[in-house]
């Protein structure tokens, strides 16, 4: 609580280099944050990041709940839901801005109105426990995961809970269709926790195998715990992570800087730090991953028109997933 | 003074709780009108039922013995044991579910290596789990009231020749009444709220177990308005059987003047004469307690923190202090974040107890329904989840708001720029234990004493603050650790509702939880429990052994 003179809100100077707060709410890891906060105040020095950070779940929750409110602070949302992108653009929340560096991402990983665009890609993959699979006796496939021979011993996370595992199961839901669900449920995979839950516990010998982010999985085996990764027969799930700068934006000078900055080049050898895929091509794959274009070669492709699909029926995949498989 | 004194009240007790607490309730519950037909499907509603009622029974039987024992029976290693046994309720129960996860899960767990006997992801793992971490919210305030109880009581039914048992049994049990009724039904509630334990054990078995609260933050995901619709009337039938429960433990009080423990005359209570060899059992048995409550479940953290890779063995060839030093050193959040929990706990703790014996004296002296509706507003939040009150709060707080008056003078409420929606938050969420506990301690004084000061020429007000308040402290010191414990950790409305720049406790142990590793989170735990009992052991050298715990 404050007492003041009416009006004595601090105006930002709209011309001239960008300066004053810039609200973020993100779901990035809280080490990228803290590079990023470094890297935005040595290059753009009069600019104060604001984060708000998250659970990409959380901070759709928050912003949701604000928006309803009347109106959020946030000037930027960096989260990894690309449905969630296309219903604000729908409802008019987000302004389109589109940074030089954005020009090198793969079409598939932007809006074509330039209202969201990809600054990082994330990978899901099957994971298994060293100590009683190795890369060959490993399921193989997302058939295998429904396969009797795998009965009892898989996990994935709870696609309610987690928004890149959400993303995971719509694309599954389009390419394998519901029956793929039930096949889950019959051989009682169990669907709880996030990413990392799931490499905590298949990493303890609980479950042999399982699906999660292959970030994580580069961290936990940079740690020494017993896990591998494939990537999935059919391919694997690319998962976009949007950045957009939103309609109701108080500082958009600032705002529009510090997105140039997220695609620029120092900017994406951040996400490459963060064990994330860049978006620019010329920077290399994390320490341990699979180069970019192997991932690219044999992932299912992304389209402007499946991601309309896929959000049109988000709703309806979440409470399918949640009834066929978490009951 | 006479005038002054209620509009002071209105404007520092009423109109914040109407404006924090009432006000967002109403804004997210008044949406379940649309979604009353997610009611149609009971099972989620016995099974919150049925574990409420097992973690009430469950804390009732280990809460009440223990405070007993260690209020009249002059246990050796006493004090240590009472320290220990206030243990549990420092630990998040999410953590401690996690603890009991790795101990018992029915595959690997550790007590599972020797032969599969433990199953923690069923009903009784559930109600196993909440109730070892919620029996101090039973202890605590019973022993607050077993420790000031006037001892002429006791001593009068001895003296006519009752047996030690007869006297337990016929005077101190009805007697302690209202402390019993108080904590059960904070335990019934905080169960019946609970979201993290459930969620941890109920949906990791092949057969999961759906509770109203998890079917809430279920429907708040699914997302869009008629999930929205659907997850605010479960909240507002969680209302409804908070309200119940609340009801039910008036009634086991009705009358209060029979409960008045703390009169004029009389000193301590005397200790049991008891052979040593009972005592020994007794102190036995309650380091039984200790064990399965606190050295088995923070031992296993403690191991865990240790770790330097999750599921490399447990040998000493996977041991290291790495996870310290990141947690500690490397991660520059951790140490503001401790200090912003702290001082919001204790401030919340504070205002908590402030405004809860504001309300409970208001309640048990000017009985009205007004009083009894404020009261009952004070318990409301406490029975539904974090997620719906931080929602409340973001729906009705998130925009700064101004009144300017006389064109001049401005009052800008910005709840979300820094600790002030979290402060909220917590005192919203946690009054009710201000309220309850007061409120039992007030029917335990003997209305003679503050007659005794009004005859006397004091005012209402000198009467109350001078007479009142000093023998409510120990129910009040007991409040206040109830809040503060639990907030200075609290997950689920920190992680929505922090600010920028602002880490607390809880937004730091989810960040370390679900995107580093176990073996860091336990770190955080570990260092909680450490500071807690360094704080607690400074507090008790300062204040010669009376505070603490």
């Amino acid at each position: 609580m404050e007492f003041g003179a009416p009006g004595a809100e601090t105006a930002h100077d709209q011309s001239g280099a960008p300066h004053g707060e810039v609200w973020i709410y993100t779901s990035f890891y809280q080490h990228v944050v803290d590079d990023l906060d470094k890297l935005i105040r040595a290059e753009l020095p009069g600019v104060e990041p604001k984060w708000f950070t998250g659970g990409s779940e959380k901070v759709m929750q928050r912003l949701d709940a604000e928006i309803t409110a009347g109106g959020s602070r946030a000037d930027l949302l960096i989260v990894s839901d690309p449905f969630y992108y296309v219903r604000l653009k729908k409802t008019g929340q987000l302004t389109p801005y589109v940074p030089p560096g954005a020009l090198r991402v793969p079409r598939n990983l932007v809006d074509p109105d330039g209202a969201w665009l990809s600054s990082r890609a994330a990978v899901m993959v099957i994971v298994f426990n060293t100590k009683a699979l190795d890369a060959e006796r490993a399921p193989q496939s997302y058939a295998d995961l429904v396969d009797p021979k795998w009965k009892g011993q898989i996990i994935v996370p709870d696609a309610l809970a987690s928004g890149t595992f959400f993303t995971t199961v719509a694309f599954l839901w389009d390419k394998m269709g519901v029956a793929w669900f039930e096949g889950l449920k019959a051989n009682q995979v169990i669907s709880t926790g996030g990413n990392s839950a799931v490499i905590e516990r298949v990493s303890s010998g609980e479950y042999k195998a399982g699906m999660a982010l292959l970030e994580n999985v580069l961290t936990a085996q940079r740690k020494g715990a017993p896990i591998g990764y494939l990537l999935p027969r059919e391919g694997a799930v690319i998962i976009p992570g949007p950045s957009a700068m939103l309609a109701g934006s108080r500082n958009p000078v600032a705002a529009r800087a510090v997105l140039d900055l997220l695609f620029a080049e120092k900017g994406q050898a951040l996400m490459v730090k963060g064990d994330m895929y860049a978006v620019d091509p010329r920077q290399p794959a994390a320490k341990g991953a699979p180069p970019w274009e192997k991932v690219l070669e044999t992932s299912l492709p992304w389209s402007e028109a499946l991601t309309a699909r896929l959000e049109e029926h988000a709703a309806e995949i979440r409470a399918e997933f949640h009834r066929i498989v978490q009951q | 003074m006479r005038r002054l004194l209620p509009i002071a009240l209105i404007a520092t007790v009423v109109l914040p709780l109407l404006a924090f607490g009432l006000f967002p309730m109403i804004l997210v519950i008044a949406r379940a009108f649309d979604g009353l037909d997610a009611l149609s499907e009971p099972t989620a509603l016995w099974t919150t039922l049925s574990l409420s009622f097992g973690v009430t029974a469950f804390t009732l039987l280990v809460g009440v013995p223990a405070a007993f024992a260690l209020a009249r029976c002059e246990l050796p290693g006493q004090r240590r044991l009472r320290t220990l046994l206030t243990l549990p309720s420092v630990v998040p129960p999410y953590l401690m579910g996690i603890a009991w996860l790795d101990l018992a899960n029915p595959r690997n767990g550790i007590l599972n290596l020797l032969g599969q006997w433990v199953d923690i992801y069923t009903q009784a793992g559930i109600v196993w789990v909440l109730g070892l971490c919620f029996f101090p919210l039973v202890m605590l305030p019973v022993l607050a009231t077993l420790e000031r109880m006037d001892a002429s009581l006791e001593e009068s039914a001895r003296l006519s020749g009752a047996k030690p048992l007869t006297v337990i049994r016929d005077i101190t049990l009805p007697l302690a009444m209202p402390s019993i009724a108080a904590g059960a039904v904070l335990v019934f509630l905080a169960t019946a709220a609970t979201f993290g334990v459930p969620y941890l054990l109920g949906t990791a078995g092949p057969r999961r177990i759906t509770v109203l609260t998890t079917a809430i933050v279920d429907h708040i995901t699914v997302g869009g308005d008629a999930h929205f619709s659907k997850a605010m009337a479960l909240s507002l039938l969680l209302l409804v059987v908070s309200a119940a429960a609340t009801l039910l433990g008036s009634l086991a009080t009705r009358g209060e003047r029979k409960y008045a423990i703390v009169s004029g005359k009389g000193a301590r209570a005397r200790p049991l004469r008891l052979p040593t060899r009972t005592r020994t059992a007794i102190a036995a048995v309650l380091w039984g307690v200790v064990f399965v409550s606190v050295i088995l479940p923070i031992g296993t953290l403690a191991a865990v923190s240790l770790l330097r890779a999750w599921g490399a063995g447990l040998g000493p060839s996977n041991w290291s202090l790495d996870n310290y030093r990141r947690v500690l050193f490397e991660n520059k959040h951790t140490i503001p974040a401790l200090l912003n929990s702290v001082m919001l706990a204790s401030a919340a703790g504070l205002i908590a107890v402030v405004v809860g014996t504001v309300v409970a004296y208001l309640r048990a002296r000017q009985p009205s329904l007004k009083t009894r509706a404020l009261a009952m507003l004070t318990h409301a939040p406490y029975a539904i989840p974090g997620t719906v009150i931080a929602l409340g709060l973001l729906l009705g707080w998130s925009r700064e708001v101004r009144f300017i008056a006389f064109d001049r003078v401005t009052l800008a409420i910005d709840l979300f720029s820094g600790l002030g929606a979290l402060l909220a938050a917590y005192v919203i969420k946690y009054l009710a234990f201000g309220v309850r506990l007061a409120g039992s301690g007030l029917v335990q004084i003997d209305r003679a004493l503050e007659e005794a000061a009004r005859t006397s020429g004091a005012s209402r007000l000198r009467a109350a603050t001078d007479v009142v308040v000093p023998l409510l402290l120990p129910s009040l010191g007991a409040a206040w650790l109830l809040v503060f414990l639990p907030t200075l950790s609290e997950i689920t409305m920190s992680i929505l509702l922090v600010g920028p720049g602002t880490p607390v406790v809880g937004t730091i142990l989810f960040e370390l939880q679900s995107y580093a590793d176990p073996p860091s989170a336990a770190v955080l735990v570990v260092l909680l429990v450490g500071l807690t009992l360094a704080g607690n052991a400074a507090l008790r050298r300062i204040t010669a052994g009376r505070g603490g715990f």
